[in-house]
């Protein structure tokens, strides 16, 4: 959210500019412009409807759908703002930490370890209590027994990391028929 | 010591630098590289040096952080 919400500032900021500069132009007759020339009158007396519209609750379908709409997004803004944000490390135990970076190395060398393994990518989230989320894809060759690697590769991946002393609270396995020519490893 | 993986990790007093800790008036954070081959499972490590450091920490929050894990070189060669 902090980025998107950077975002949104920015662009708000930018408009907010940009109307400034067409105010200042339009408010002291600048080059040739003048407040006269603007379209005031239809915009106004738009509003002046929407608000009679309001009052006599007699608003359109596509108006009441479109105001639901903005109070639907606004209400999944606002609880989208008050939950906080996902850390950034795993947290091991009391006031002990690793960064998902060492996770993911681990779980990406242990599972390419593995002989039907050809490649594979890991994605590793945090928690607020200890443990790590990991979700890794495995590529291995068509026409395998993939339910047998599944549960290999589940088991070695939990052996190698609970040695470590890697706290993993969830580890989805996925994987992936490819092509052994566009895979990290061709032989293993 | 551990650099951070995002934003660098250290503390500054006056021209001097400290690589890999980071003051602040409540938290205090260290961060570690653990090198190959781990004598202790990783939270053993990292917990050993939360209890020698905590002591020192003036009552701010300890917190251990390991940034990495290298191989350690091999001298023989």
């Amino acid at each position: 959210m902090r980025v998107f919400n950077r975002i949104f500032v920015v662009l708000l900021l930018a408009g907010l500019f940009v109307l400034g500069v067409y105010l200042v132009v339009y408010a002291f007759d600048l080059f040739g412009y003048s407040l006269d020339s603007l379209p005031i009158s239809d915009f106004s007396s738009g509003l002046e409807e929407f608000v009679t519209g309001v009052e006599n609750s007699n608003l359109s379908v596509i108006t009441v759908t479109i105001l639901v709409l903005l109070a639907v997004v606004g209400l999944l803004w606002f609880i989208a703002e008050l939950r906080p944000t996902a850390p950034r490390r795993v947290r091991m135990g009391n006031g002990t930490y690793v960064s998902r970076g060492v996770v993911e190395e681990e779980v990406a060398t242990v599972a390419e370890q593995v002989s039907d393994v050809l490649g594979s990518s890991v994605n590793v989230r945090a928690r607020r209590s200890p443990g790590a989320l990991v979700d890794l894809e495995a590529r291995v060759r068509r026409g395998e027994n993939l339910e047998t690697i599944k549960s290999g590769l589940q088991s070695t991946v939990r052996e190698h990391l609970s040695g470590r002393g890697l706290p993993v609270s969830k580890l989805n396995v996925r994987l992936v028929e490819a092509d052994p020519r566009q895979t990290k490893t061709r032989v293993q | 010591m551990g650099r951070g993986r995002y934003v660098e990790a250290a503390t500054y007093e006056g021209v001097e630098k400290v690589s890999g800790v980071v003051v602040t008036p409540e938290d205090l954070e260290i961060h570690i590289v653990a090198r190959y081959p781990l004598p202790r499972p990783i939270p053993e490590i990292a917990e050993s040096i939360r209890e020698r450091v905590a002591p020192e920490a003036g009552g701010r929050r300890t917190m251990v952080v390991v940034d990495d894990l290298e191989v350690a070189e091999d001298e023989s060669l």
